[in-house]
């Protein structure tokens, strides 16, 4: 992926859990979806490309919340800069593996989430450990699913244009036959 | 990451998320300038995706799924025509209150000026209950303005507004508070979030005072944001505290799910009124 997909992915992203979640919903959505963007952001782009995702989506993040600015900032870093290392250091090829990723990375950014939070009493997230637990599900299959639906983008691509291809031959076959 | 610069660069980047933290903690406007400035820039995305979905949706709504418009129709116009007869009959109570007020020389309750708001977007996390609404600074909203629906109350104005746009802290928010009462037996209290951002819990009621399940909650006004009167929800658990205090359970009269379109009350002169009417 490169830098400016990242940031569009993680505009997107930030974008669609505030407005077109609950817009179509109506409801809160328990997901991260600029954590999915952030982790795979890592796995991609190394420590740095985490690091830099997780401060831009994390801001925004903090910016349309109501909890303080830089938590989720911090946090998306930390979590950016793990996914990068792992990354450097593991073999993750398969979906799966990146899903395992997404799911661990979820109970990261929790704890450092909470963690930071246990020394800012005056403000206090809602929800516990069992949130967590259902979010790092939802953020895997998420997961998965983006990146099943953007692996699988080239080859339909492909499919596409020999499809066309072919009815372009065919057709001109077809009307210029003696 | 293997060379040493990156690892400074993380390093730097870190420390300097610490230090805006820190920086809130310290101040109490804080980073408002640049906080104001990026907030107005997210909240204009906001505004763009919610008005693409919601013009989509009137679309839908209005072109497509007409089958049922019809039947729809005569049961408005029903319930149009019960209504009708429900105001005249709430029109002589009113006046009826009115020359009551009158022979006790009551003061009248100051109509509350508000103004309407459209929700654009919620918490981009889910551990915190904040909506985006799209009016601000240009439309006269402030920091800890009320915000109320016609069911009843939904939070306040929180952080600093951006020009088009507003941040505003749900009742159900684990750091939202209001001053309330139960209306039946007046006993006053302090509304908190429960901790699942669905439900509150009603604190400060000893143990000695009349609280029932069914208790309508409204809101005292003594806190200085929340106009008096305003419903807050239904009691729906009332036990018996071990210290001093009840553990009482609170369904909100909001249904937050859905929230599209809310008033911000604008007027200045609210806690005087309220005065008054205490």
């Amino acid at each position: 992926m490169s830098a400016a997909q990242i940031a569009f992915a993680a505009a997107v992203a930030v974008t669609a859990q505030t407005s077109l979640a609950w817009l179509l919903s109506g409801t809160v959505v328990n997901l991260d979806l600029p954590l999915v963007v952030v982790v795979l952001a890592g796995l991609s782009r190394g420590a740095l490309g985490g690091l830099w995702t997780g401060t831009a989506a994390g801001f925004a993040q903090d910016l349309l919340s109501g909890g303080l600015v830089g938590v989720s900032g911090l946090c998306k870093s930390v979590v950016g800069v793990a996914a990068g290392l792992a990354g450097e250091r593991l073999l993750v090829i398969a979906v799966w593996q990146w899903s395992l990723i997404l799911a661990a990375a979820t109970f990261v950014h929790a704890a450092c989430f909470f963690g930071t939070y246990v020394f800012i009493p005056a403000t206090t997230p809602i929800g516990g450990w069992p949130d967590v637990a259902a979010q790092a599900v939802a953020n895997a299959l998420t997961g998965g699913v983006v990146l099943g639906i953007a692996r699988n983008v080239p080859r339909w691509r492909l499919r596409g244009r020999r499809v066309r291809t072919r009815f372009t031959v065919g057709q001109w076959r077809t009307n210029h036959a003696p | 990451m293997r060379s040493p610069r990156s690892g400074y660069i993380v390093l730097s980047v870190l420390v300097a998320h610490v230090a805006l933290i820190s920086v809130q903690i310290d101040t109490v406007r804080g980073t408002s300038l640049l906080h104001t400035a990026t907030f107005g820039v997210l909240a204009e995305m906001q505004r763009l995706v919610s008005s693409t979905v919601a013009s989509a949706r009137d679309v839908w709504s209005g072109y497509v799924s007409l089958r049922d418009v019809r039947e729809e129709n005569v049961e408005l116009q029903e319930m149009v025509a019960r209504l009708e007869m429900r105001v005249q009959a709430q029109d002589a109570l009113v006046r009826q209150a009115h020359s009551l007020e009158r022979l006790l020389e009551l003061d009248r309750e100051v109509e509350l000026l508000t103004l309407s708001a459209r929700v654009i977007g919620v918490d981009a996390t889910p551990w915190f209950r904040t909506v985006t609404v799209d009016r601000g600074i240009r439309h006269g909203v402030r920091l800890d303005m009320a915000v109320i629906a016609p069911g009843g109350v939904v939070g306040r104005v929180v952080g600093t507004p951006g020009m088009r746009a507003a941040q505003v802290q749900l009742i159900v928010d684990r750091n939202a508070a209001a001053g309330v009462l139960i209306e039946r037996t007046r006993v006053p209290g302090v509304v908190v979030g429960a901790g699942d951002g669905l439900g509150l819990h009603m604190d400060y009621v000893s143990n000695l005072e009349d609280v029932r399940v069914g208790d309508t909650v409204v809101t005292s006004g003594t806190d200085g944001i929340y106009p008096h009167g305003l419903v807050v929800g239904t009691v729906t658990v009332v036990e018996r505290g071990t210290d001093l205090y009840k553990s009482i359970s609170v369904e909100p009269a909001i249904g937050f799910n859905r929230l599209e379109h809310v008033l911000i009350v604008t007027n200045d002169d609210r806690l005087a009124a309220a005065d008054e009417v205490r």
